[in-house]
């Protein structure tokens, strides 16, 4: 499979080196294309594109010398803009500065460090010093690494296997396929039992689906500006939250001035310009005078807002409050009445050039709800400069926040348990591949360190690390000293000390997909055929390896089917090629793990490809309900399709094909849902009702 | 390599044709990121062309001067995130066809995998542009595009299976 997809990199390079180049392209010719530009009469561009011309012109006469500064005034507008300046942003913010008065504290949190990992901050010069260093070698990175590439790596999949602790009292209708039990996740698409809930368009589509035909009931328009878009939302009894990401978006007058030629004669160089530039590429063909070639520049700063609003007359949805975060939407959680709000914010742009006065007040941060953090709420690490900005927030006070602090990391992915949070990157400084974790504990929506660790190898799956009870398990997939690939076990105890390691397993291979059930790890490794493998966790000291299994092709998702099956979701390939032969669903025997068994298989042959494998929120899977539904994307459609499995062998029983062509959506954007006997595959411009007592006849499409 | 890092350091002081220089020597790459990742040649010639603007205009801030190509990739690697975004609420119509000045068999094997490759995702094709044409690591990408590199590696690879899956299914 490696050789394939170097070879198909390939191909595809080489088909690209036969497109011709246009001319246009060629710095000779670039001015020319500027003027064609000035007759449509763009005039914003016009700047932009007449200065590209003009930078080029004066590169073939080999005249002006000059650089643009950029200290202009900030328009702020509301307008979408065809270009971005990717250069520095600067945090305005002229709020004068107490960082903890709006912000409601039950007692004051005094943070501790996550080991040595992440310090809290000391001062806010700590901070910017970090990200001032960070800045220099993200940039040496860079240029050092674009030799070594390691794309060849297999990597891992985000999304597979789930860590079911069966929920206690089972409802009637489904919820968002989870990652842990009690850990509520947002989406696009959510339902309550009586209404279902679809985000399309920036709008909110609630649709009674309770009478005998759906209905819908209320629109809802929140208040959005032009580039604002609605992310996910949690419904939560009479409560909807909406995380969007708002894009603040200004533009920046920059004058084209002229440096000074001699730096002791300033009118030396203006002089030279007008007596050559204008002159000589006036005959070039009449590019414009470099008075007038001011550019803008366009810089987009992004925020997260969540929107609260009170259900409880769904005919009139009450706006209960709003929270406004800095940075991209990374992730969210809701344990009970709480959410966690996790945004992010490439720090290394707003450092430059700051006075020491800037530097001392925080005010380069990022803001949470228009505040500054205080620097004791902001964790350091050795180096980075991605800020993960992490708050909670409870349903019913919408408008603040109950903590919130900022971790400086380097691409930290984030891992929620019922009662903990954990932070795990790569760490790239050693030969072989090593994750750092840090943990944090969320009781009460306060986030405390409790400390860090670093394992050999790098998580590959989603659902490889597991919490259970304050104990983290971790599956990582690492190479040992011949560079051989191999996976890892690591065990930690309620303090994040690790108590055990199983290293060497599956050497060569790699793990797909990963679920804990109770004390028992299963896994899956792929080389050309598919060991499950079960791991007894019970003692903390000595895990041990019960049992493997080996059958052809992977499964990429797992997803335990009562207490003594799991399923798996992945491809069948064929053992001596390695080719995929379609999409393959299969079910493991796990009542004794010492002796795993396979139950049964069904390969979908002209499915080549499942949004399921990667992305646990497309899977509807319920043992009670006896139902599996997913989609699937064939060569000229895709379709969604419903399994059950009865009396030892799957069964399909719905299959509904969307087409690809008119490109309303993509498999990935279909849910199922189920609400008693009543079956939905819902995507943002249609739910499609079908009646599971009735062989899922199709009942009524409803069309947004 | 010596040659480019004085042009470079030259470019930096605000010498234009040092950039003039530089930019000869990538600029087909910088189209055929462009072409690749946005399918349309006239944008790709815009982003490419304002790329340029921004590069010079803010080249006297490159740290280091190895970093060069690394750096106007990454500027270029934004503008397209950014028409990518507004294609999507647009719903651009593909184009596909160019000329092709190699032989019959091999034109058609290019086409076929254009083709293929056009059918991806928007972020699907920055990645593997970013990739391909601008030499990036997963490491490199994910910092840009605000990313885990585990996620743009599966990513990469979702999107490459895809093909496969077609080629197989071709044979």
């Amino acid at each position: 499979m490696k050789m394939n997809e170097q070879e198909l990199l390939e191909k595809i390079k080489k088909s690209a080196e036969t497109v011709p180049i246009p001319n246009a392209m060629t710095q000779e010719n670039l001015h020319t294309k500027a003027l064609q530009k000035k007759q449509q009469n763009r005039r914003q561009f016009l700047h932009k594109v007449e200065y590209a011309a003009a930078i080029l012109v004066c590169c073939i006469l080999t005249v002006a010398i000059y650089q643009t500064k950029t200290e202009e005034p900030k328009i702020t507008t509301t307008h979408p803009l065809s270009t971005e300046k990717p250069e520095p942003k600067e945090v305005i913010n002229d709020s004068s500065s107490d960082n903890t008065d709006n912000i409601k504290r039950q007692k004051p949190i005094s943070r501790k460090n996550a080991g040595s990992l992440y310090t809290v901050a000391k001062n806010y010069e700590e901070i910017y010093n970090l990200l001032e260093s960070s800045a220099v070698k993200a940039e040496e990175d860079l240029s050092a690494t674009s030799e070594e590439r390691e794309f060849q790596d297999e990597a891992g999949e985000t999304g597979a296997g789930f860590t079911v602790e069966k929920s206690a009292k089972k409802e009637s209708y489904s919820t968002t396929n989870l990652q842990t039990d009690g850990v509520d996740e947002a989406d696009f698409i959510k339902t309550d039992g009586k209404y279902i809930y679809t985000i399309s368009d920036q709008q909110i589509y609630i649709t009674d689906v309770s009478g005998k035909q759906m209905e819908l009931s209320t629109i809802l328009k929140p208040d959005l500006i032009s580039d604002d878009r609605i992310l996910e939302m949690y419904i939560d009894q009479n409560r909807l939250v909406l995380a969007v990401q708002h894009t603040e978006t200004s533009l920046d007058e920059q004058n084209a001035t002229i440096e000074p030629h001699d730096p002791n004669d300033p009118n030396g160089q203006e002089k030279y310009y007008r007596d050559h530039s204008i002159e000589e590429t006036d005959k070039t063909g009449g590019i414009i005078p470099l008075e007038e070639s001011q550019c803008y520049k366009i810089s987009a700063e992004q925020s997260t807002i969540l929107y609260t609003y009170d259900l409880t007359n769904m005919k009139n949805p009450v706006l209960l409050g709003t929270y406004t975060q800095d940075g991209y939407y990374q992730t969210s959680r809701k344990i009970d009445d709480t959410i966690y709000l996790f945004t992010t914010e490439n720090l290394n742009n707003t450092t430059t050039d700051l006075t020491d006065a800037h530097k001392n007040s925080g005010k380069f941060l990022p803001l949470i709800n228009g505040k500054e953090l205080s620097y004791d709420s902001i964790y350091l690490p050795e180096n980075g400069n991605q800020g993960l900005m992490m708050s909670s927030i409870q349903l019913d006070q919408p408008n603040q926040t109950v903590d919130q602090s900022m971790i400086i990391h380097n691409h930290a992915d984030i891992y929620v348990s019922t009662d903990a949070l954990y932070l795990y990157q790569n760490d790239h400084q050693n030969q072989t591949p090593k994750t750092q974790i840090a943990k944090f504990s969320i009781q009460e929506g306060i986030f405390q360190a409790v400390g860090a660790a670093s394992v050999d190898g790098q998580i590959l799956d989603t659902f490889a690390i597991n919490d259970s009870q304050g104990k983290l398990r971790v599956l990582t997939t690492g190479t040992d000293d011949t560079g051989e690939s191999s996976n890892n076990l690591y065990l930690f105890n309620r303090d994040f000390i690790q108590t055990a390691c199983l290293t060497g397993i599956a050497k060569g291979e790699q793990i797909y997909a990963a679920r804990y059930f109770g004390d028992t790890a299963y896994f899956i490794t792929y080389r050309n055929t598919d060991p499950l493998f079960a791991v007894d966790l019970s003692d903390e000291h000595d895990p041990k390896i019960l049992g493997q299994l080996k059958i052809t092709g992977f499964s990429e998702y797992l997803h335990f089917w009562g207490e003594h099956q799991l399923l798996g979701i992945g491809y069948e390939t064929d053992p001596e090629s390695g080719l995929q032969q379609g999409l393959k669903l299969v079910m493991f025997d796990i009542s004794n793990p010492t002796e795993l068994n396979t139950i049964d298989s069904f390969v979908i042959k002209d499915a080549y490809y499942s949004p399921a494998l990667y992305n646990y929120k497309c899977v509807l899977v319920d043992a009670e309900e006896n139902l599996i539904g997913f989609s699937t994307d064939m060569s000229q459609n895709h379709a969604y399709m419903v399994f059950s499995f009865e009396n030892g062998s799957f069964k399909q029983k719905l299959k509904v094909d969307f087409s690809t062509a008119n490109n309303t959506h993509t498999s990935e954007q279909n849910r199922g849902i189920y609400i008693d006997n009543k079956f939905y595959i819902v995507n943002a411009n249609e739910i499609i009702w079908f009646d599971r007592e009735n062989n899922y006849q199709k009942v009524q499409h409803f069309v947004f | 390599m010596e040659q480019d890092l004085l042009q470079i350091r030259e470019a930096r002081k605000g010498n234009a044709s040092a950039f003039a220089t530089l930019y000869e020597s990538i600029y087909p790459d910088l189209y055929r990121f462009a072409l690749y990742t946005l399918k349309n040649p006239e944008d790709a010639e815009d982003v490419v062309s304002d790329t340029v603007i921004d590069a010079f205009a803010s080249i006297s801030k490159l740290r280091s001067e190895e970093a060069f190509n690394a750096w106007i990739f990454k500027i270029l690697s934004n503008k397209c995130k950014k028409r990518l975004g507004e294609y999507y609420s647009d719903c651009m119509e593909l184009k596909e066809n160019f000329p092709d000045p190699s032989s019959d068999q091999d034109m058609e094997e290019n086409l076929w995998i254009r083709n293929q490759f056009f059918q991806l995702d928007g972020e699907a094709r920055l990645i593997i542009s970013m990739h391909l044409f601008a030499g990036y690591s997963s490491k490199e990408i994910g910092r840009i595009l605000h990313m885990n590199d585990n996620t743009v590696r599966s990513k990469e690879r979702r999107a490459l299976k895809k093909i496969a899956a077609q080629i197989e299914k071709e044979r």
